[in-house]
């Protein structure tokens, strides 16, 4: 969800924590685990 | 700071949602040409590009998705394919507008330090042909056959050239490394008379220096020389005891 909100709809993280009434802190928390499983599942294909 | 700080920023910079002073710092990194950075954000530009392939699937309805397929069933295979093509080469373009970004950036970085090794070397050159000039003047100078020179070697050693129709030559060493905002003053004492200024110079790292003082009028008329320290831009009478004065006479 917040890498739609971001790379979809180009919101910064603070305002995805506006958005959904979350705490900068989670968003940051969220964004980070979010790229960790786009690196973990697509890292291959780009190094690649 | 450094570019382990800012390696778990590179997909948000790529994502564009990097917060400050991450944002600003990894611009600077990429300006200034850090490989790090520039490999890093390039990688993630890559991967995030990727995300467009995760976007789920939209479900059509029944009667769109009937049409779709009756419409596209002969060129369903090719554009799938199209489609894969496309997102290929729109990731080889992207590939290869960051190299070339990243190879105009070194281009510019290495003229930059090209120009300055020029300037250096110009400058380098004007000092040279300088100390040339310097050199095949006192060189005449010594050449001359009326030119005379008396040895010192108490403290500062050296020689004093004198010459009638040119003017006083001096070579010395040994001479005391001077303080800051100090120089060396060259003076031309005349039978009688008060001191006169014959110029600045400074010795080198050994204690050695050349000083001329050319078309001195009346060299004949010296009684002596002398050096003395001096504050910076020099004065019209010494204003120290001078560290050397060399007797000329019975020498012209």
């Amino acid at each position: 969800l917040v890498l739609e909100m971001a790379y979809f709809e180009g919101l910064s993280q603070t305002e995805m924590a506006n958005r959904t009434k979350q705490p900068l802190g989670t968003i940051k928390t969220w964004v980070r685990g979010a790229l960790q499983i786009l690196r973990d599942e697509l890292g291959e294909v780009v190094a690649a | 700071m450094n570019c382990d700080d800012l390696k778990d920023s590179y997909e948000l910079y790529a994502l564009g949602i990097a917060e400050e002073p991450e944002r600003s710092e990894i611009a600077v990194h990429l300006e200034r040409g850090c490989e790090n950075c520039s490999a890093g954000v390039r990688k993630s530009m890559e991967l995030v590009t990727m995300i467009a392939v995760t976007a789920p699937a939209a479900q059509p309805s029944r009667a769109l998705r009937r049409r779709v397929v009756s419409l596209a069933q002969p060129e369903r295979q090719v554009g799938w394919r199209w489609q894969l093509a496309m997102g290929l080469l729109t990731l080889g373009l992207l590939a290869v507008v960051a190299h070339s970004l990243n190879d105009n950036r070194r281009l510019g970085f290495a003229l930059t330090a090209l120009r300055q090794e020029l300037r250096l070397s110009r400058e380098s050159n004007s000092r040279m042909q300088g100390e040339l000039s310097n050199a095949r003047q006192v060189l005449e100078f010594l050449k001359l056959p009326e030119t005379r020179q008396v040895t010192f070697g108490a403290g500062p050693k050296g020689r004093i050239f004198v010459n009638p129709g040119r003017g006083v030559l001096l070579l010395a060493s040994s001479l005391p490394a001077l303080g800051p905002g100090k120089t060396y003053e060259f003076w031309l004492i005349p039978k009688g008379k008060s001191p006169l200024p014959a110029g600045l110079f400074e010795s080198n790292a050994s204690g050695e220096a050349v000083h001329a003082a050319p078309n001195a009028a009346g060299v004949e008329h010296l009684a002596a020389v002398a050096i003395s320290v001096e504050p910076e831009g020099g004065s019209p009478q010494p204003t120290s005891t001078p560290i050397l004065v060399v007797n000329l006479s019975g020498m012209l």
